[in-house]
């Protein structure tokens, strides 16, 4: 997944371009989409009986 | 009375509660002392948002009061921090004093009640002296307060004013809050000792939220012992917050098996200065001579993933906290934090979902890693404080804990290279917290302990 386009996109539909190009919103949108592309990544296993996956 | 031999303003909240029981020194003089204090460095470091000079002074004569009553009487005083005043994190309610959470339009609005913790403390005896600057919202937006061992480097945050009043002497502990890693860090980066108790322990009613899974109430001390007076005190069920739980539910006694069993995390060194490095593992080695079973743990869940779990969590639950107050206030939001609940509102339901799932495994994966080891250690933080510029400091290694509601304790040191205080962080087992102080206070006694920062005493 493009974490960070995913994320820019829905920014800029919500505030605007101005908005999503000032800085502290520029670092915000890459740490949060590295977190996100880490988390999305990983396998929760089997939790307790409770395997959801595929 | 007899002068105490340590500097009023220099004594842990232990001390000064066994020389007040004894009427060797009276509550009024150390308030009195530690207002003096204020006074003389409180301009330059600016650790406090209010300071309740009348309330506080009242209380400690009724304080003094009373102790000679009990005296009188062939008893001691009734309470284990009798006349010990602390400071309160300015997100955390004291009845008749704003919450401002370093936000304006909460200035000027006293809260009614005190939070659950202040509560108990005052039930223990203990006197609010005033509140402590934070961060926004408990965020990363610094306020203006001062590192007392440099100017130029950060405090921490974002308990900064907790962790700075009592580095600079100003109260002997004062309650904090950590998310991430607000306790710990600015513990470390101000050369105090800092504890996070296991998720629920201390509940949290009346304290405003940063994050509600997430959110822990801890201290910043001078002491380990003084960290447990805290948790002697401030813990157990509060109707007031679902997610607290009762003392008894957890295990107990890892104190029975000194010298401990640690598990020296070297995942945690790796992405570590040199000097942080060269630090934890002469922690270890110290540790080891005097008896520790120091063994290195290189399989535990990853710290990346844990971390990039808490942080995913975190601003799902920010971003939705604050949507109804940011369209009251738009403009009072302080630049990283509107940008960072901006982005928040913008991440999937999906992702917050498979973060809770991937944090269930981690703390199976964690339990399982901490069943073999009384503690872990391992640096509190990467590096020292970093420069005021930069930030409030990495959460990187204060994190993972924090979002599997371990307790977390960081133990000072004397400074490095840089003239700025160094740590180590020991991480006990859910519910073991008792353990956990009772290894680090064996700890804290075989490891280099600071001084006072330069220039102040």
């Amino acid at each position: 997944m493009d974490a960070y386009r995913e994320l820019r996109d829905g920014l800029v539909r919500a505030l605007g371009p101005e908005r999503a190009a000032e800085p502290e919103v520029e670092a915000a949108l890459r740490a949060a989409a590295a977190h996100l592309e880490r988390v999305a990544e990983a396998d929760p296993g089997p939790a307790e009986g409770l395997d959801a996956r595929p | 009375m007899p002068a105490p031999r340590t500097a009023l303003h220099r004594l842990t909240a232990a001390e000064a509660a066994a020389l007040i029981a004894t009427r060797e020194l009276s509550p009024v003089d150390l308030l009195g002392s530690l207002l003096a204090r204020i006074e003389a460095t409180e301009p330059a470091l600016r650790a406090w948002e209010v300071i309740d000079v009348e309330r506080a002074l009242a209380a400690a004569r009724a304080a003094e009061e009373a102790v000679g009553r009990a005296l009188r009487a062939g008893g001691r005083p009734p309470a284990p921090l009798f006349g010990i005043p602390f400071g309160v994190k300015d997100v955390i309610d004291v009845a008749g004093l704003p919450t401002g959470c370093g936000f304006e339009p909460f200035r000027a609005r006293p809260a009614e009640a005190d939070a659950g913790a202040v509560a108990r403390l005052r039930g223990a005896g203990a006197i609010v002296l005033g509140k402590t600057a934070t961060t926004q919202f408990a965020f990363r937006d610094p306020p203006p307060t001062r590192n007392p061992w440099r100017e130029d480097r950060s405090p921490g945050g974002s308990s900064t004013g907790s962790a700075v009043a009592v580095a600079a002497g100003h109260v002997p502990f004062a309650l904090g809050t950590q998310t991430s890693g607000s306790v710990l860090r600015p513990a470390a980066f101000n050369g105090v000792v800092g504890f996070k108790p296991t998720f629920g322990r201390v509940g949290r009613r009346g304290v405003f939220p940063a994050a509600w899974s997430l959110d822990h109430v801890g201290v910043l001390a001078r002491s380990v012992e003084d960290c447990r007076l805290f948790l002697a005190a401030a813990e157990g069920p509060d109707a007031g917050d679902p997610a607290s739980t009762s003392p008894a539910a957890g295990p107990r006694g890892a104190g029975a098996a000194l010298p401990p069993r640690l598990g020296l995390l070297t995942a945690a060194l790796d992405g570590s200065s040199a000097e942080v490095r060269e630090h934890v593992t002469d922690a270890a080695r110290r540790l080891e001579a005097a008896g520790a079973r120091v063994e290195e743990v290189g399989s535990l869940p990853s710290l990346e993933l844990a971390e990039a779990i808490q942080q995913v969590t975190m601003q799902c639950e920010m971003a939705d906290l604050h949507r109804r107050l940011r369209r009251l206030h738009p403009d009072s939001y302080r630049p990283h934090l509107r940008a960072y609940l901006d982005v928040g509102a913008q991440l999937p339901g999906w992702a917050y979902v498979h973060a809770q799932r991937l944090r269930r495994r981690l703390a199976l994966e964690m339990g399982r890693a901490l069943d073999r080891h009384h503690a872990l250690l391992l640096p509190t933080c990467v590096g020292v404080a970093p420069p005021v510029a930069a930030g409030t400091g990495d959460a990187s290694l204060q994190a993972p804990f924090t979002l599997l509601g371990l307790p977390a304790l960081s133990l000072p040191a004397p400074p490095g290279r840089e003239g700025l205080p160094l740590a180590v962080q020991l991480v006990g087992r859910r519910g073991d917290d008792l353990g956990l102080l009772a290894v680090a206070a064996w700890c804290e006694e075989r490891l280099p302990r600071p001084g006072p920062p330069p220039g102040l005493d």
